[in-house]
């Protein structure tokens, strides 16, 4: 027979026990809660589109394109680009061969005879007198909604590619996370445009993650040091940030003649003092960066130093997102760089994502 | 615990009317919330009958579990699925009568 002190501690006990139960309910509620939103909200869905992903286009070249996707079985999507004459290719295995140079074609992706979905692309000219417009953002991965304003902004210029200066994807560069940050947001512009994407400090946090990355854009390089050549313009993507390999790299691309406009892509701004700005002085026309959630114009050492980190993510802490004191134009306004490079220089713009003209520099050729 | 099974039986019994009443989508305002604390509670609900062991009423505590979710998904009526929680309720009620009557008679043939 148990005492009354027992029976009271007994009933203490089981009173204890129901109530870690209910604190365990309330975990799995606060668990599944955030799975759903995660699923419903963040990861999204495209409704009745078979496409998961794209088609984006992944590279151009003055007599061919490359275009991937996810979701349909790839043998049933038929890839069709139309010329302005009215001639069409198929493509294989989402590679168009056989295109004309400086070109725009109609893209379509047909399933089982029905349209699925459509893009355009310039192909790159072989003029080398041509003049070539492309984009440039930075740390623009956030998948929120001015992140959409900018990428509709660049759909709109009409690039013929979009080099992104790194922190494609916050807070990681995790693959599950690529379609919330990178392709949904930018898909109108990624079905014309190559995104020529260097790494960011974000998207290297986990080392699985620029390798993802690197892949799902089709980049060289791990996306770090690699040169992008389309018509007359040459882009040299030098990673993350000035270090050794960054100035061993710039040193021997900038060792080989070109003649065209010619600029960097690094994610971290140059300083004053830094060992790349001798390395870039006198041989490319701008260096674009990211990093520093502004857009600033500035000169680095005689080097141009365009900083597009207004692509998106914004500024978290305003503290950390200071101006720089030498800028000539700073802001922390959303937007993107528009770039029309040509024979006679280079005019860079910042157009702001409710589509005001908010900084124009022209650069002569070098 | 009969507390906790008479609060689940009176939350599910307001889902039930709710679900009677209300037209979705505003029932789920009433019923989504009430099956959300019935869930939560039908945790406690399963700690308590599981220590010490009375099968009838852990039985139903643990069927309470899917049907609050139920109730949240949707799949049939709300009221149905609502009321149904309130019946399990009554007979896990009755199942801890009785295991507890019987327990009483061989003390007292003891």
């Amino acid at each position: 027979m148990e005492s009354p002190d027992q029976t009271r501690l007994v009933r203490k006990l089981r009173i204890a026990l129901v109530l870690v139960a209910m604190l365990v309910g309330v975990a799995v509620i606060a668990v599944v809660g955030v799975l759903f939103y995660w699923n419903s909200y963040l990861l999204g869905s495209r409704g009745d589109d078979p496409f998961k992903r794209g088609p984006y286009v992944v590279g151009l070249t003055s007599t061919g394109a490359e275009l991937r996707f996810l979701g349909p079985d790839p043998s049933t999507v038929t890839l069709t680009a139309l010329a302005p004459d009215g001639t069409s290719v198929v493509a294989k295995g989402g590679t168009f061969a056989g295109l004309e140079s400086g070109q725009r074609y109609l893209w379509t992706a047909t399933i089982d005879g029905m349209g699925q979905a459509s893009g355009s692309f310039l192909t790159a000219p072989t003029d080398p007198q041509a003049t070539v417009t492309f984009g440039v953002i930075s740390d623009y991965g956030s998948g929120n909604e001015h992140e959409y304003a900018v990428g509709r902004g660049l759909a709109a210029i009409n690039p013929s590619f979009v080099a992104t200066a790194g922190d494609n994807s916050y807070m990681l560069a995790l693959p599950a996370l690529f379609d919330r940050n990178i392709f949904t947001p930018l898909q109108d512009v990624m079905a014309e445009a190559p995104l020529m994407a260097v790494l960011g400090d974000h998207d290297t946090f986990i080392a699985s993650g620029g390798e993802a990355l690197a892949d799902a854009l089709a980049l060289p390089g791990g996306a770090l040091h690699y040169t992008y050549e389309y018509g007359p313009v040459q882009m040299i993507a030098l990673g993350v940030e000035g270090d050794a390999k960054a100035i061993a790299y710039a040193k021997a691309q900038l060792a080989k003649p070109w003649p065209g406009p010619r600029f960097a892509v690094m994610h971290t701004a140059l300083q004053p003092g830094d060992p790349l700005a001798d390395v870039l002085r006198g041989n490319v026309d701008a260096v674009f960066s990211g990093h520093l959630h502004r857009y600033e114009r500035r000169t680095v050492d005689g080097v141009l130093q365009i900083v597009a980190g207004n692509g998106g993510q914004g500024p978290g802490n305003v503290e950390f997102t200071r101006a720089s004191s030498d800028a000539v134009f700073t802001t922390m306004d959303y937007g993107f760089v528009r770039v029309i490079a040509g024979p006679m220089g280079s005019t860079i713009q910042m157009i702001d994502e409710a589509g005001a003209l908010r900084d124009s520099v022209t650069v002569p050729p070098r | 615990m009969t507390a906790l099974r008479v609060i689940i039986a009176l939350l599910a019994l307001t889902s039930t009317i709710a679900g009677l009443l209300i037209p979705p989508p505003g029932v789920m305002a009433i019923s989504g919330m009430a099956a959300i604390l019935i869930f939560l509670l039908s945790f406690g609900s399963i700690a308590a009958d599981a220590l010490p062991l009375r099968v009838v009423p852990l039985v139903c505590s643990i069927v309470t579990m899917p049907l609050a979710v139920l109730v949240i998904a949707q799949p049939f009526s709300i009221a149905l699925v609502s009321a149904l929680i309130v019946m399990v309720q009554g007979v896990g009620w009755w199942g801890g009568r009785r295991q507890r009557l019987s327990a009483a008679a061989r003390v007292v043939q003891a």
